[in-house]
């Protein structure tokens, strides 16, 4: 595989310089900053140049219903109204216990092609049960958010600007949005103040640092905007979805040197109603990430690719009366890819932890992060979460990545 | 046992007169005083005067008084860091009243007209809008200003209250606002019973048998003193017990109310920074004082000041000089900013453009350069949510820092998807003007009667560079013109006058992007 990447790369990179050079034309002559923006459109030295996707599944994932140990029967007796019988899971194939959601059925399939691994009881010490704080430990990757001068960028932009410092290293598909419209925002009949916006911030000279590397932040800005609508304009999906993993679909067809993609579902914050809820939540994003496989394949990277699925905390194992369940402490990460060590990783869900209050934490998320990031992006992961004197315990228990 | 924090304020004038005679007789205080004076002896006694017998101090470090006379740059410059506006008719009047007197009134605090607090109050505790209102419309520039300088600096979130504590955000506000240009020990004093802060930094709960740290860190960390300056680990046990006593309570369904619980402060000795002073059983006013007296303290806050009015880049001679005003001033904060805004060094090549506007400050510049206001029903409404969001989006929502350090800073703002929803804040207002009608500051630009001229093009372009102190070369003038023609696809003198002015709208947005503006 590491002979098809290069191979991949050297590919691609040639066909950036044409479309860069397509690009080129249609700019002004005397453009001083274009030379210096596109260069830095280089795949990172160093690391694999795999991609790695994150997917936030914002609230709260309920990790026995992705996952369900459906024939323990205190998870039965804990949970009468939320709790899955054997017909609405798939049972493991190498665990009859532990079945698979059938709202993710795409899922289960990824477990039976040994393309999906499940990191069980995955959290951070002293949880807390703030959505907001939690998100941004998970974001920035140290526990002590006061404590750091890393609270300044999530985990995944420092990882850029330490491994792999290019414009577009790191997309998010929210702060994108249609990549088709990125750019200055204009009203324009013919994006003249968008083109105008580049243009004068590379026309002008002189100032003082701070001048200059606010015009350097508006070319950057319109060189990303003119890449990312010219890459993407003739992305065709595999389906008819158009949610958030159409659009990472989108970013990651345009083949920018991305490395890091991230996407967010939000709704997993099931206090009530959670079987409606998750009726229409779970088959959403289940068919919109086989769309996203499938569009991943067609653009032939799939290969290079893995997923990753996480959440702030995890639910009570007891459901409340609404019936919902409240906010938890450990949840799983899923990761999927055809580099993954498919299979159960992390600790097993036993009776003793179904009758705690929440499912505890085995595993440190920054320790299934590390992995990703040094086994997957081929990068150390030391410098991006041991900070301020952060520590955490490092052990997932076996390998992440095959 | 619970006084009302009322009758409490009395208690410890009594209570504090005895610590700091305590302090006296064993030499604590005294010690931490020390430093100070041993500081002032040893700096040559020159006593920050430039002319004096020491090195000659650069203008970008003098704190010398500037000329009195302002030309229209100096005058834009100064209305700009001191006020955030620029608008053309105070810039004339500021280069025909010279320094001391424009200074002399940006300082003058003025009371707020009924129209615009009743504007403001109708938002009640929507913080973001009230304050905007505040900030936009309010006659105290300097003094807003200021309150947003602090708020910074002393960053505490409404996030975590809601429902009937709502209001403390607007407690908050008014604390920040009535020590924003008073006094430095008062202002710790309130800031450390405001009662959002109280629940912010956990101060209302800290027990004396199991004290909170979070509100102590911080206080020297961030408030006082910066991060790893003087105290210790050891320091912050100590002090987190002086800082005990302090509890919220609630009547009824009031807001929480800070009262002072005697059985619940620690009345023991505290051995806080043990070099500098001995042993005393502080409390939370005598810990404020104790630490004022670390000069550390004084220039802690004068390097903040100078940078966010200055430049970024103080010497550590500067600093001190600003510091012993500070400290010979009792603390008293706005001398320091008068120092600050009549320098030498404010008027410096260093100090021109050296900052990046924060998403508000670049609004509030945009809006108070062009004169446009909030006045129609409209704009009180559908308008302020829209930018509520747009500056939110941008990174900055108001009364929500991202977190107790504030946020961010200088370049850091330079995210490109924050850059880009500035734009959305910046036409915000002319792209719903009154009844949505598309507004724009008229009053600056040519007769629109004469805008089916060819020739008025230019002036248009050049009566908004003039606007905003561009000096255009003929290459950017020509690519404004481009921008009013919409690129060629119909030249603007020729288009329908009821697109016209959403042409003008973009030629001015652009402008207000120009690294001139938003660095400032």
């Amino acid at each position: 595989m590491s002979s098809g990447c290069s191979e991949w790369n050297r590919l691609n990179r040639r066909s950036f310089l044409k479309a860069g050079g397509t690009t080129l034309g249609a700019l002004a002559v005397g453009d001083a900053m274009f030379a210096r923006v596109a260069s830095t459109y280089a795949q990172s030295t160093g690391g694999t140049g795999n991609l790695l996707v994150l997917c936030e599944l914002a609230g709260g994932l309920d990790a026995l219903s992705f996952l369900a140990p459906f024939t323990n029967s205190v998870y039965q007796n804990r949970r009468p109204n939320l709790g899955l019988a054997a017909d609405d899971v798939t049972a493991l194939p190498d665990n009859a216990n532990y079945g698979i959601n059938n709202q993710f059925q795409f899922f289960s399939d990824l477990y039976a092609s040994n393309e999906l691994a499940i990191v069980q009881q995955v959290a951070y010490p002293n949880g807390n049960g703030s959505h907001f704080e939690s998100q941004e430990i998970f974001k920035f990757g140290v526990r002590n958010l006061k404590a750091t001068d890393a609270t300044n960028a999530s985990w995944y932009e420092r990882l850029r600007r330490t491994y792999f410092n290019e414009p577009f290293g790191f997309l998010d598909t929210r702060s994108i949005g249609n990549p088709q419209n990125y750019g200055y925002p204009d009203s324009t009949f013919r994006n003249a103040a968008q083109e105008a916006f580049g243009r004068l911030a590379r026309m002008r000279q002189g100032g003082n640092a701070t001048q200059q590397a606010i015009r350097e932040t508006y070319a950057r800005i319109d060189q990303l905007g003119a890449d990312l609508r010219e890459r993407t304009e003739n992305f065709t999906s595999t389906g008819d979805a158009r949610g958030e993993f159409y659009r990472a679909a989108q970013l990651a067809s345009a083949d920018l040197g991305t490395q890091i993609i991230k996407l967010r579902y939000g709704g997993f914050d099931t206090h009530a109603s959670q079987n409606d809820a998750n009726q229409n939540l779970f088959p959403r994003v289940n068919n919109e990430f086989e769309q996203f496989v499938n569009d991943i394949k067609a653009l032939g990277m799939w290969d290079r690719t893995t997923v990753v699925f996480y959440t702030e905390f995890g639910r009570r194992n007891e459901e409340n009366g609404s019936p919902g369940t409240d906010h938890g402490y450990g949840s799983h990460m899923i990761l999927a890819g055809p580099g993954v060590n498919a299979g159960l990783h992390g600790q097993a869900v036993t009776t003793a932890d179904l009758n705690e209050r929440s499912l505890p934490y085995y595993v440190d998320f920054r320790a299934v992060f590390s992995d990703c990031i040094r086994n997957w992006l081929g990068f150390n992961p030391d410098p991006i979460f041991k900070v301020g004197g952060e520590t955490f315990d490092e052990q997932v228990g076996s390998a992440l990545f095959s | 046992m619970f006084g009302d924090m009322r009758k409490w304020r009395l208690l410890t004038c009594f209570t504090c007169i005895a610590l700091v005679t305590g302090c006296g007789m064993d030499g604590g205080c005294d010690g931490g005083m020390d430093p100070l004076g041993g500081m002032n002896g040893g700096d040559g006694g020159d006593g920050g005067d430039n002319g004096g017998g020491g090195e000659p101090v650069p203008i970008s470090q003098s704190l010398a008084p500037a000329a009195d006379a302002l030309n229209a740059d100096d005058a834009y410059h100064l209305l700009r860091r001191a006020a955030l506006t620029g608008k053309p008719d105070d810039v004339q009047r500021a280069v025909t009243d010279g320094l001391t007197a424009t200074v002399d009134r940006l300082m003058t605090l003025r009371d707020v007209p009924t129209g615009i607090l009743d504007l403001a109050e109708s938002f009640e505790d929507d913080m973001p809008k009230r304050w905007l209102v505040e900030l936009l419309e309010g006659p105290n520039p300097l003094h807003e200003r200021m309150t947003m300088f602090w708020h910074d600096r002393f960053a505490t979130s409404r996030r975590v209250v809601d429902g009937r504590d709502d209001p403390l955000a607007i407690t908050h506000l008014e604390m920040l606002r009535e020590n924003a240009m008073g006094n430095y020990r008062v202002f710790l004093q309130e800031l450390t019973l405001d009662p959002l802060m109280l629940v912010w930094l956990d101060g209302g709960d800290s027990p004396k048998d199991n004290p909170n740290e979070n509100y102590t860190r911080e206080f020297w960390e961030l408030f006082t003193l910066g991060r790893d300056v003087l105290y210790t680990e050891d320091d912050i046990k100590e002090g987190a017990r002086a800082f005990t006593g302090t509890l919220l309570i609630r009547n009824d369904n009031d807001p929480l109310r800070p009262v002072f619980d005697l059985f619940n402060h620690d009345e023991t000795d505290k051995n806080i920074f043990p070099g500098r002073a001995q042993p005393a059983n502080y409390n939370f006013e005598s810990v404020i004082d104790l630490t004022l007296a670390q000069p550390e303290a004084a220039e802690y806050v004068a390097r903040n000041l100078f940078v966010f009015f200055v430049h970024p880049n103080p010497s550590e001679r500067t600093v001190r000089e600003l510091a012993d005003q500070f400290v010979a001033a009792d603390f008293e904060i706005a001398p320091i900013v008068r120092t600050l805004l009549m320098s030498e060094a404010f008027f410096s090549d260093e100090a021109r453009h050296s900052h990046v506007a924060t998403p508000v400050e670049h609004f509030l510049m945009f809006a108070r350069t062009l004169d446009m206001h909030m006045e129609s029903e409209d704009s009180q409404g559908f308008i302020l949510n829209r930018l509520r969001d747009d500056l939110r989006d941008a990174g900055q929502e108001l009364m929500n820092p991202p977190g107790v350090e504030g946020w961010t800073e200088g370049e850091a703002w330079l995210e490109d998807q924050w850059v880009l929803n500035r734009v959305d804040a910046l036409g915000r207002f002319m792209e719903f003007g009154p009844d949505r009608e598309e507004d724009l500051p008229y009053h600056l630009l040519p007769p629109p009667n004469t805008w089916d001229e060819r020739g008025v093009r230019r002036e248009i372009v050049l009566a908004m560079a003039d606007v905003f102190h561009l000096d255009l070369t003929e290459d950017e003038i020509d690519i404004y013109i481009e921008v009013l023609d919409q690129n060629g696809f119909l030249a603007f003198h020729l288009a329908d006058a009821d697109n016209q002015p959403q042409h003008v709208r973009e030629m001015i947005r652009l402008m207000a992007m120009d690294d001139r503006f938003i660095g400032f």
